[in-house]
């Protein structure tokens, strides 16, 4: 587990750090760091491990994933990862069990290179592409292209959801469905999706749909089925997110925005199946703008929850734990921790 | 003085707002931090009073307005603690007399104070407001009390509507409350007319809106 993250120079995050527990939910505004930190985390353990996304013809890396995310500010490169664009080096410092594994991106001329404090052995370092590799090896600032890719974990792997990834995650089943459909996972997933809806699913298969174009579909109690594609966004997220996870077997669940497009049923679910998670010993890792999300998650599981509310002051991170009878008692007194938040912090 | 939320969506906030497109008052802003808030015990149109009276408040100082949802009038001295939490130094505390005799006002208001542990180092009174500078553990804060009603309108309960109702007499010509209701006679008037005399106390001169509101 990670115990505790600091981030310097990171997207917009100048400075920042924040003590971990096995289920983290960070409350804040917009543009308050909430998804820096996920995306920190996500990058800590390997920014050039393959993740279960897939997007214009391959399957992403966890660096490109995040480029994938950022993609509207149509920036080239991997520029966007340092602060304000100029920062000479961003750091993602990780504590675990009392050590620290630093991850730094540093830029040199027009180059973004990948350092870490922790030895990587020589075999774990796969060189695909020409060029000059230091240290670990190096983002070209430029285009797109990446030169290395090794295989080791920093720290525990981890998953980044967000409904910006559903799409690419539904790639990555269509792509990678022959070897998901012997896991014996969809039919799991397939009962369960049934208690959220209306609808009895029996199994999550792939079969061609109009046109010839293969589709993932659930098929129902009486043989019928169903696109994925055509079910309410809440179960398809929901579905999705569900194979995802089994197939990637993450040790840390890192989420964006866990209440989009999820009513309260879906996310009751979602807490008890963090419930179980956190039986394993799973880290999880959360943001939400909903307080109604953050009750129904922190409440199941309050004893391992720690919630948080952070945000921006001139880039560096403020944060303040907050328990849900705080949350309950500024509610009384007409305060909502999201709107006063800058008086709170 | 601008007012902005603690919580959205905020009635008092929204009532405001709604009357400023129509008088055109543009005290609210959508979010900001201040060392001072504004409760408002009883609801509208106590919140409407409070924005045209911020109007007349000269100056940019940013000031938070909250309601809380299901608690009124004294009760509110009961939730103190809650606000002391996001570093709020000054508090006015906005309710209406009702069928309470105001020194009994007062002395519950204090000793709901010291059931709650906070203690009073100083007091000032002023007809119907009272200032208390308070400590609680190690905090150091201010209480403006402020009670709304006016002991020269005949009513059973004295409300922010007395005033209201002042302000008719004095704007509308002919205007008599038949009702010894302040609350039912504002709400005869119809709402154009409402919205005339908010216009108009908006429109006065500063003292002279402070005059009808003596409270403040």
């Amino acid at each position: 587990m990670i115990n505790r993250i600091k981030i310097k120079n990171l997207k917009g995050i100048k400075e920042g750090e924040l003590d971990l527990f096995p289920l983290t939910i960070l409350l804040g505004s917009n543009n308050s760091g909430k998804t820096t930190i996920l995306e920190a985390l996500f990058l800590a353990s390997n920014p050039f491990r393959k993740v279960p996304y897939f997007d214009k013809g391959k399957n992403l890396l966890a660096v490109e994933v995040l480029q994938l995310m950022h993609e509207t500010l149509k920036a080239e490169g991997f520029a966007f990862l340092l602060h304000r664009y100029i920062a000479q080096q961003a750091e993602i410092d990780c504590n675990v069990n009392s050590e620290n594994y630093i991850l730094k991106f540093i830029k040199d001329s027009g180059y973004i290179y990948i350092s870490s404090n922790r030895k990587i052995p020589k075999e774990n370092i796969d060189i695909r592409g020409k060029g000059i590799v230091p240290s670990i090896g190096h983002l070209s600032l430029f285009n797109n292209e990446l030169h290395i890719h090794f295989g080791l974990f920093l720290v525990d792997k981890s998953l980044l959801i967000s409904p910006d990834l559903i799409k690419v995650g539904y790639n990555y089943l269509e792509k990678n469905w022959a070897s998901i459909i012997n896991m014996g996972v969809c039919r799991k997933v397939a009962e369960e999706s049934s208690t959220l809806s209306n609808e009895s699913y029996k199994d999550i298969t792939i079969e061609p749909f109009l046109g010839g174009k293969l589709s993932i579909y659930a098929y129902l109690e009486d043989g019928t089925r169903i696109r994925l594609g055509d079910l309410g966004e809440g179960i398809q997220s929901y579905i999705i997110t569900r194979i995802l996870y089994e197939v990637e077997g993450p040790s840390i669940v890192l989420w964006d925005d866990v209440e989009s497009h999820f009513n309260p049923k879906i996310l009751f679910k979602i807490s008890n199946w963090f419930g179980d998670l956190l039986d394993e010993g799973k880290q999880i890792v959360l943001t939400t703008h909903s307080l109604e999300a953050a009750r129904i998650i922190g409440e199941i599981n309050e004893e391992k929850a720690g919630i948080y509310l952070i945000n921006l002051d001139k880039n560096i991170l403020k944060t303040k734990k907050i328990t849900l009878e705080e949350i309950e008692e500024f509610k009384e007194a007409g305060i909502d921790v999201r709107v006063a938040d800058s008086m709170l912090l | 003085m601008k007012l902005f939320p603690l919580e959205l969506p905020n009635k008092p906030i929204l009532n405001i707002s709604k009357i400023s497109r129509k008088i055109k008052i543009n005290v609210t802003v959508p979010s900001g931090s201040s060392e001072s808030i504004v409760i408002i015990s009883n609801g509208s149109p106590d919140d409407i009073v409070f924005g045209i009276l911020s109007f007349h408040s000269d100056g940019k100082e940013l000031v938070g307005i909250v309601k809380p949802p299901r608690i009124t009038r004294i009760a509110v001295l009961d939730i103190i603690k809650t606000y002391l939490k996001p570093r709020i130094k000054k508090m006015l505390i906005l309710m209406d007399q009702e069928k309470d005799n105001l020194n009994d006002i007062f002395d519950e208001c204090k000793r709901r104070l010291i059931k709650n542990n906070i203690s009073i180092t100083k007091e000032e009174e002023e007809l119907r407001l009272k200032v208390y500078d308070c400590k609680y553990v190690d905090r150091e804060f201010k209480i403006i009390l402020v009670i709304n009603g006016l002991d020269e309108i005949d009513v059973k309960k004295h409300r922010i509507e007395d005033h209201l109702i002042k302000a008719a007499c004095l704007f509308l010509k002919d205007f008599k409350p038949k009702v010894n209701d302040s609350k039912k006679a504002w709400e005869s008037l119809g709402k154009r007319q409402q919205i005339d005399i908010l216009r108009m106390l908006k429109e006065r001169k500063k003292r002279s809106t402070f005059n009808i509101f003596s409270a403040f």
